[in-house]
């Protein structure tokens, strides 16, 4: 019994084999199909390569993005694709490595042109001095990672999208240029919105959970007075929140920033107990959602909170200062 | 040994070397690496090391003969390195210590990756592929313990020296079919720190040392994976664990020694599980449970028959039979940091008589961070003999450096 139970299982599973090797290899020279990690990645892709790919986002948008729960269609999506977009700099550490390595995707393994960081040149904050666990649970060797909400991030990014995909699709480089210049003007345009939106913000003060919001409160200027988190990735205790809660007091103007997924009853409590207004923001796009589209939308809900008006196309056409061609 | 496998004996011990290592040597000594790129005291390309400090507080009520009390014990330290070996081949090795049984090879495995589409081979030392809890580490548990039908069935530990093969193949665009066979020196109970056979007192079961190619411990497991709506995981996953050729020893009071031999025996398991996470991945349910049949020669009894308190009339009688158990777990995550859930675990022993235990656990886990977890709890177990119990317990995990496992999807 013990045998046929064996000689079973082998047969199980050379079928199984065959069925698994007849899946079909992605076309050479069709559309290049992309998978990107953010939907503010796959909507540049989008943007960039037009009908030359075809992208899928892992993320939704609401999620910790250092915390994506995987599902079997990211593992299948990963494997078919030819090009993999990611931020980098270990935003998506904890589980962008194990899926490419379950993937078994060779054009997109470190090193292939398959796999493109977008971050890649752009200059990072708040670099560690020292790698040690005691300054934090949540410690970035390379620096804070949530480089997507920079003023400049959605140039640089593009930037490095139209060089991927020229390096992949050569023939169609004018196209991916011509995308790419397109995007640019779109983008100079609303950084000039934000620049004048970052003089009326001039002096104002807010209290942050995680430090995912830095690239563009240091943009816009704003003062970060305390943060939730005693150290990134910490959880607050009662002693460190009663000393936020009293900085908080003493500021009942300042703004609460926080994301969907944070501890948002350490935040409750926080802004129960003053003056302050507590703002839920994106981290990212949302699903379909531009990154256009997604800066607008930030950068609206901040001047609601801090009730200034927000710059319409008018002012930005006016004067104001052009973005230089300099990336964060 | 057989003329092939002299022959890849043979080629295996003429090919060159190239382990990193430069250093001085004459011709005819143990070889170093002519390519190397570090020396002896170079660390560029060390493995990522990591450690976990397991502890447990236990408090133990008895209703029956069993000990009452507190129990304080460092359950187990653990130590990991992980690395590359080269562009296709990687290996772990896992290094336990624990009160009891002092420093131990829990794991060491090399899993070659070179071949096209997603096959793996994996040799070595490690937890053999079977079911949903049964590859995790005690510590890496969403429980205390692992279920008492896993244990009873598989033991504490199902490690095996070996070899395994394993691939995937994608099902559709929103699934995945993986599968893995694997054959082992040895799968008997209780030997999953090295040693053949069962250290318990007074019975065991054990393998010759050398086996012909039928007689060897097999596993094997398929499981799919499946999109379920926007949020949510399907699971579904067979399992098998065969003893082809085992020997039952039962070592009596005068020191007579008793064998059972040509045994054999297999363990099916069915896994189904379901998880669900909120938009934010924050908020969670996860829901699974596993049913396990244990069926052949299950184990053996001294039949003591003849006159009473003689042993040398004694016999060992073989149970030929089947037995069941199986166990439902239900977790609820509120945030990153704090869940709660509960384990039953329902089984029959493999005894004459078929004695019935069952177990339920509840336990609330706060993630201090996410590298040292705190977790309180009550195990409450009944059996048909009466020797029921109730234990409270505080587990404190630490993790630091780099944590991994061999574990599968």
């Amino acid at each position: 019994m013990q045998r046929f139970s064996l000689i079973g299982l082998h047969v199980l599973f050379v079928l199984a084999a065959l069925v698994g090797n007849g899946q079909a290899s992605p076309l050479a020279q069709g559309p290049v199909k992309a998978v990107a990690t953010l939907p503010d990645i796959a909507d540049l892709v989008r943007e960039i390569g037009g009908d030359r790919v075809e992208v899928k986002a892992i993320c939704k948008g609401t999620e910790n993005v250092h915390a994506v729960r995987l599902k079997p269609s990211h593992v299948v999506m990963t494997s078919r694709c030819e090009a993999f977009f990611q931020v980098g700099l270990s935003l998506e550490h904890a589980w962008v490595p194990g899926l490419i390595k379950t993937s078994r995707n060779r054009k997109i393994q470190a090193g292939q042109p398959g796999l493109v960081t977008v971050s890649e040149g752009m200059t990072v904050l708040e670099k560690p001095a020292s790698l040690s666990r005691k300054e934090g649970a949540d410690i970035h060797p390379e620096g804070n990672p949530h480089v997507n909400l920079a003023h400049g991030a959605g140039r640089h990014m593009a930037a490095r999208i139209r060089d991927s995909l020229v390096e992949l699709r050569p023939k169609h480089k004018a196209e991916f240029e011509a995308r790419f210049k397109a995007f640019e003007a779109k983008s100079k345009a609303a950084e000039i919105r934000w620049t004048k939106l970052a003089a009326q913000l001039k002096d104002k003060k807010v209290i942050v959970y995680h430090s995912e919001f830095n690239y563009l409160l240091e943009d816009l200027g704003l003062e970060v007075l305390a943060t939730i988190e005693p150290k990134p990735g910490v959880p607050p205790t009662p002693g460190h929140l009663a000393k936020v809660i009293q900085i908080a007091r003493k500021h009942p103007k300042a703004v609460v920033l926080t994301a969907a997924w944070s501890n948002n009853r350490a935040v409750d409590r926080v802004v129960d107990t003053c003056e302050c207004c507590k703002l839920v923001l994106a981290s990212m796009a949302v699903k379909e959602q531009s990154w256009l589209d997604s800066m607008e939308d930030i950068h609206r809900s901040l001047a609601n909170a801090f009730e200034v008006a927000y710059p319409s196309d008018e002012a930005s056409d006016e004067e104001g200062a052009v973005p230089t061609e300099e990336t964060p | 040994m057989k003329p092939s496998i002299q022959i890849l004996a043979l080629a295996t011990l003429t090919a060159p070397v190239m382990a990193q290592g430069t250093t001085f040597s004459t011709p005819g000594m143990p070889s170093s690496g002519r390519t190397g790129q570090t020396d002896r005291f170079s660390t560029e390309f060390n493995p990522a090391i990591g450690g976990v400090i397991d502890t447990l507080i236990t408090h133990l009520n008895s209703d029956g003969s069993g000990p009452d009390g507190f129990d304080l014990t460092l359950r187990s330290f653990e130590g990991t390195v992980n690395t590359w070996i080269d562009p296709n081949t990687w290996a772990y090795g896992v290094l336990v210590g624990t009160e009891e049984e002092g420093i131990a090879v829990e794991e060491a495995a090399v899993i070659y990756e070179g071949f096209d589409g997603n096959s793996n081979l994996k040799a070595g030392r490690f937890f053999v592929d079977f079911g949903k809890q049964m590859q995790a580490h005690t510590h890496d548990l969403p429980t205390f313990e692992r279920p008492a039908v896993l244990s009873a069935y598989l033991g504490e530990e199902l490690g095996g020296t070996g070899l395994q093969y394993g691939n995937w193949f994608p099902a559709g665009d929103s699934g995945a079919i993986r599968y893995s066979f694997g054959l082992y020196d040895s799968l008997v109970q209780g030997h999953s720190h090295g040693g053949h056979g069962d250290e318990e007192e007074g019975a065991a079961q054990a393998v010759n040392d050398y086996q012909e190619a039928d007689e060897l411990s097999y596993a094997a497991r398929i499981t799919g994976f499946h999109d379920a709506g926007e949020n949510g995981v399907f699971q579904w996953g067979v399992s098998m664990r065969g003893l082809p050729e085992f020997a039952f020893d039962a070592d009596l009071d005068d020191g007579t020694e008793l064998t059972a031999e040509g045994m054999s025996n297999h363990v099916l398991g069915l896994d189904l599980t379901y998880g669900w996470g909120d938009d934010t991945g924050t908020k969670t349910w996860t829901v699974g449970g596993e049913y396990l049949r244990l069926s052949g020669e299950i184990g053996a009894e001294v039949d003591d028959a003849g006159t009473p308190g003689v042993f040398g009339d004694d016999t060992l009688e073989v149970l030929d039979s089947d037995r069941d158990g199986f166990y439902l777990w239900v977790d609820r995550g509120f945030d990153q940091n704090n869940s709660v859930g509960v384990l039953y675990s329902a089984f029959e022993h493999a005894e004459d008589g078929a004695p019935e235990q069952s177990e339920l656990t509840a336990y609330y886990s706060r993630n201090l961070t996410e590298y040292s977890r705190l977790r309180v709890g009550v195990t409450m177990t009944e059996t048909d003999d009466g020797d029921d119990s109730t234990a409270l317990m505080v587990q404190f995990t630490n993790f630091f450096g780099s944590h991994a496992h061999g574990v599968n999807w």
